[in-house]
């Protein structure tokens, strides 16, 4: 056909057109053959990871936990260890459907004789299906024995549409009794997350010495590598489980103290140590929790349990976490303020008050009259200063303070870290406090009174100490003022070859420089207390020579004569200082020191000491016959 | 090569090749499970069927078709209607008729019907493709399915006419300076507010991070809480609504106060001069934009004008005020559609998501991720044919592995060499047509073969652009490849009519 010129222009401009957009075809073409030869060729190794791990999911074998060991380092009889136990899951994808599935539960039901009623929640077609979707399975049976294991044996195609899950769960083998000292372990909180001390499926110590050591205890967990769809799995790492720790802690002592306290119906705390190393023996507060409860309970058990723990505040550590004043047990410390400045005020062991059940202090302020200060009973007679503490003769105190001044007694008592944290190796620890001076006028804005002075001479008032510190201020009396640390953990040790990898030294943290002259005599007025004093009936021929201070706190309680027990003691008095034990026992509300808590004291120094006889040590010298009965008149 | 029955073999062998390499790739995606439910042998029966309708088209002589277009046109529009009503919504959409064990998918068969149409008007109007009102009608034609299927609501299916109507009317000779016109005006009062939007979403963990450095951590709580907000914030003191108490309070304090305001005025201009770029506080500034953009549209005016009185002398005028009317215009458009428009953080997220995907939260952005990821593991030579583990099974990692994403798992079992030599036979196809478009006699087989490529060539672009991710994700699926009776056969019809034109292009 003919064309005109305007035809063969716009045929022209087809051409052209067309050979345009064939060229964009290729271009597009190209551009996205690069885009290819960039995904696969250039970053192809890198996209091929990715890949793999959109495609397999990671998993984390949890490493069992270390496990802790009493100071007798048997592994066989540890104090908390791991419990491995079996539990039977099915897993709903691997059945055709949801039918089968329950025919299969109910077969199961039959041979176990379990409820069936139990697994309903998951047999709805809704469940079921999310169940199938994530690939999670029905928990069917936990901590097999071995009879259901057995039994279990009567069911068919348990491997094909089930598996058997190891757990590790923690056993505490003392359970309330030590469980102060070890903690409990459990899922971490949302702050704990967020701090990154733990992931997620891990479990963290809480409290205790699971706490305060979890990065030895933890171990490293094993990585595995799942594949989504074929059933094949890699290990990547083994799971190795986490050191073990072997405590200071005497299992006899510890038992024996938790029995006793509990026994004695009220709350309180015991601390045992060794004064010449700051080891520490036996560490008690009661009401305790139970840790089995909290670290492998249900969650049901646990929250019950948790708040059962709290309306009894079980939680609260009363040896390292709550402080009193020490009352009576401050006494002896006075007089070694005394007898180290008996070039200033002329106080030896046979500076003597009289006591006749009450005293007056002089008042310091004009138009006030004298204050009366009562004595405990009504009235001890004259006392030098070895009778006056084995008879804890509140008189005679308020008038050696009144003597020596505040100073000494203050400078003592900050000396051996009475408002100090202790630095015990345990979480949580608060320090007590000492008053001062400035302190009073700084928060009561009026300055010190001789008021504070006595006070302060008989353990009351402001001052307040935690069992702990009272023990190593107990230590330092028994150890020639020598102040250690106190420790729980001794040694760190490899999980499979026992091999010890860290050990702890008895650290000295501070020497209070007081002569031995002033020790001898204060030792000899506590062992006093203990042979004709206050606490007579712990001078018996199958316990050791016990030497230690009573002591009642009145507390500003609304009960009527609520008052707060102790007894700091050490034994065997004589020995040598390494083969010696100092028992602090504090009970709350415990009325008399002398009744409530010594005894207690006795029983541990017992449980330590089990078949003592009066020749077992033939180094312990014979009491001072120091004649001064209760009423005294002295000789 | 030409054989006695003029078949055009390279068309139609790309195509069975291309479908058999599809049907293969759907059989090694499930042979593991052991209830697959069997879509290679179902596509097998489609493409058998559509075989046979494919060489029954060709046989006939297409410039039938042309007698039947406006028929054809008007009953796809009533199909279309017919859908909203009674079809089902899948994946939140209507666009899908349920006949029994077969689904029918009308906006392809709309698609097909309007390249029809438009061939047959285009034809018509040869001489006027300079005129204004052919442009007019034109995109008229396409507009009309376009808005049905925007109400289904599918935006990725209409927005697919689009390029195939530009297209169309650049072969069919249509004045450039319109259609680019139409084009720039279009991506510049969209890009710009978008591009603003984008870079407000991914600009705020640098301004977290920089207000970290300068220690202004006061300021950090009011980012934290507002996020994309802040920037609203900084500028007008704007909370948006929905926060209440003590976090209302909290910015209503950090308002007022003077100082706080200043300095994180400060920090929230630095991050976005240092982080954002030039062009970023260019485009964002609105008082310059409408400067520009009035600027621009007031000298097109007044080249306009001068042209108009003064006569065909300055026809040459034209090549100045067509694109400054343009671009005036667009800079205003961007301006409105920036200020009244506020994009909602999913809408952007989703159009904007492939440039970056790694800066935005897993699900917005996870399928251009998996995709990528797939097609690179499969590196050289692909992972083998039946290792395609990322896009295999019931739930694959890739969704709509079968379908939109079937590219990927092509690419991942075939690696490179796989992937581009599929990537060839699809291409193959268009060209081709190209080529008879080129060689047609027939006007109206010219425009009817360009417009069934086109349709071809932009199916394969968008939906490979997005596998790989060039392009943002709009459901597309690849023709003869994509699991789906309904595009299969419309693939096949529209494939015989080419093979029609094809046939007797040398007729006439």
């Amino acid at each position: 056909m003919s064309r005109s010129a305007s035809e063969f222009r716009l045929e022209q401009q087809f051409q052209t057109r067309v050979y345009i957009f064939t060229g964009f075809m290729i271009l597009v073409g190209t551009v996205l053959t690069l885009q290819m030869g960039n995904l696969q060729l250039l970053h192809g190794a890198e996209n091929r990871r990715m890949a793999k791990k959109f495609v397999s999911r990671q998993e984390f074998t949890v490493a069992p936990r270390g496990l802790i060991l009493d100071r007798t380092t048997d592994p066989a009889n540890p104090l908390v260890k791991n419990l491995i136990t079996t539990d039977f899951v099915v897993f709903p994808s691997r059945f055709e459907n949801l039918e089968e599935g329950k025919g299969y539960i109910r077969e199961f039901c039959r041979i176990m004789g379990r409820n069936y009623a139990n697994y309903e929640q998951y047999l709805t077609p809704e469940a079921w299906k999310v169940l199938v979707r994530r690939n999670e399975s029905i928990t069917l049976l936990t901590r097999m024995d071995t009879a259901e294991h057995e039994r279990l044996g009567e069911l068919r195609m348990v491997t094909e549409y089930g598996s058997f899950v190891t757990n590790h769960l923690r056993y505490y083998t003392m359970g309330p009794a030590a469980a102060h000292v070890t903690g409990y372990i459990g899922l971490p909180s949302r702050s704990e997350l967020d701090r990154g001390l733990a992931l997620p499926y891990q479990m963290l110590g809480k409290g205790g010495i699971e706490a305060r050591y979890d990065s030895d205890l933890r171990g490293t967990d094993g990585v595995r590598i799942r594949h989504r769809f074929v059933d094949e799995e890699e290990q990547l790492a083994e799971s190795e489980q986490g050191n073990s720790l072997v405590l200071t802690i005497d299992r006899r002592a510890q038992a024996a103290a938790y029995n006793s306290l509990k026994n004695s119906g009220r709350r309180g705390a015991v601390v045992a140590m060794r004064p010449s190393t700051g080891e520490i023996l036996a560490l008690v507060s009661y009401p305790a929790f139970d840790p089995n409860i909290l670290s492998s309970g249900s969650a049901d058990q646990r929250s019950r349990h948790t708040k059962t723990v709290q309306d009894y505040e079980g939680f609260l550590n009363l040896a390292i976490q709550a402080k009193f004043p020490p009352g009576s047990t401050f006494k002896p410390l006075v007089a070694i303020a005394a007898l180290e400045n008996s070039a200033e005020n002329h106080v030896t062991e046979d500076t003597s008050f009289h006591c006749a059940g009450s005293w007056l202090l002089p008042s310091s302020v004009a138009g006030v009259p004298p204050a009366r200060f009562n004595c405990w009973n009504a009235g001890h007679g004259t006392n030098n200063l070895i009778g006056a503490i084995a008879q804890s003769c509140t008189v005679y105190f308020y008038q050696l303070g009144y003597k020596i001044g505040p100073n000494a007694m203050i400078h003592f008592a900050k000396a051996t870290g009475l408002d100090k944290k202790t630095g015990v190796d345990l979480p949580g620890e608060i320090q007590g406090f000492v008053p001062d001076q400035r302190w009073k006028q700084i928060t009561w804005s009026s300055r010190w009174y001789d008021g504070d002075t006595v006070n302060l001479a008989i353990g009351q008032g402001f001052l307040e100490v935690t069992p702990i510190e009272l023990a190593v201020l107990y230590s330092a009396m028994a150890n020639r003022g020598k102040i250690y640390r106190p420790y729980l953990i001794k040694e760190v040790r490899d999980p499979v070859s026992n091999r010890v990898l860290r050990q702890v030294r008895p650290d000295l943290i501070h020497e209070v420089p007081i002569s031995q002259k002033s020790l001898d005599i204060v030792q000899e007025g506590m062992r006093a207390v203990v042979s004709r004093g206050t606490a007579q009936h712990l001078n018996r021929p199958d316990y050791p020579p016990i030497a230690g201070k009573t002591g009642t706190v009145q507390t500003r309680s609304r009960i009527k004569a609520a008052n707060h027990a102790w007894f700091a003691s050490f034994a065997p008095y004589g020995a040598p200082i390494e083969e010696q034990i100092v028992v602090v026992v504090f009970v709350e509300f415990g009325m008399g020191g002398s009744a409530a808590a010594a005894p207690i004291a006795g029983d541990v120094f017992h449980a330590v000491f089990p078949d003592w006889t009066p020749t077992v040590h033939p180094q312990i010298k014979p009491d001072r016959k120091e004649e001064t009965p209760p009423n005294g008149k002295p000789q | 090569m030409i054989n006695r029955y003029k078949l055009d073999v390279y068309l139609l062998g790309a195509a069975v090749v291309v479908v058999l390499a599809g049907i293969f790739t759907l059989y090694t995606q499930e042979y593991q499970l052991a209830e697959g439910s069997g879509r290679w042998y179902k596509q097998l029966i489609f493409f058998g069927l559509g075989l046979i309708i494919c060489l029954g088209i060709r046989r006939m002589n297409y410039q039938v078709l042309e007698a039947y277009a406006v028929p054809a046109y008007l009953g796809s529009l009533f199909l279309l209607m017919l859908v909203l009503v009674f079809g089902a919504t899948i994946k939140g959409a209507k666009s899908w008729f349920r006949l029994g064990p077969i689904n029918v998918e009308p906006s392809e068969i709309a698609r097909l019907a309007t390249i029809l149409l438009l061939a047959k008007y285009l034809q018509l109007k040869e001489r006027d493709m300079g005129k204004i009102p052919t442009l007019l009608i034109a995109f008229g034609i396409c507009l009309l399915p376009m808005l049905l299927i925007v109400v289904q609501p599918a935006f990725g299916d209409a927005f697919a006419f689009t390029p195939i109507l530009l297209s169309m009317l650049f072969i069919a000779g249509a004045d450039m300076y319109h259609i680019g016109s139409v084009v720039v005006f279009f991506s510049v009062a969209i890009s710009v507010p978008l591009y603003i939007e984008y870079h407000n979403i991914t600009l705020v963990d640098p301004l977290v991070g920089h207000l970290s450095d300068l220690g202004k951590t006061d300021l950090l709580p009011a980012v934290r809480l507002l996020k994309t907000d802040i920037w609203k914030f900084a500028a007008k003191g704007k909370i948006p609504v929905g926060i209440e108490g003590a976090d209302k309070d909290y910015l209503v304090g950090l308002a007022g106060n003077q100082n706080l305001r200043a300095s994180l005025v400060e920090a929230v201009n630095s991050v976005r001069s240092d982080s954002g770029g030039l062009l970023l506080r260019l485009l964002e500034n609105d008082t310059l934009l409408l400067a520009l953009g009035i600027f621009f549209a007031l000298s097109a005016l007044v080249l306009l004008i001068l042209r108009l009185t003064q006569g065909t002398s300055l026809a040459n005028l034209r090549k100045l005020y067509i694109p400054f009317g343009v671009i005036g215009m667009s800079l205003l458009s961007a301006v409105a559609v920036h200020t009244t428009f506020s994009f909602k953080y999913h809408q952007i997220a989703r159009v904007t998501a492939f440039i970056n995907p790694d800066r935005f939260p897993r699900d917005l952005a996870y399928q251009t991720r998996a995709s990528r990821a797939a097609i690179g593991s499969g590196e050289l030579s692909g992972r083998g044919i039946f290792q395609g583990d990322m896009t295999t099974g019931e739930r694959p990692l890739v969704p709509e592995a079968y379908t939109d994403f079937i590219f990927t798992a092509w690419c991942e079992r075939t690696g490179f060499l796989g992937g581009t030599l599929i990537l060839l036979l699809l291409l193959s196809i268009p060209l081709r047509g190209m080529l008879v478009s080129f060689e047609s006699r027939d006007r109206f087989a010219s425009l009817l073969s360009a417009g069934i490529s086109f349709m071809f060539f932009f199916h394969i672009l968008m939906n490979v652009g997005i596998a790989v991710g060039l392009l943002p994700v709009t459901g597309l699926p690849l023709s003869f490849m994509s699991y789906g009776g309904s595009h299969l056969i419309t693939a096949m019809v529209s494939l015989g009519i080419l093979l029609s034109v094809a046939r007797r292009r040398f007729a006439n």
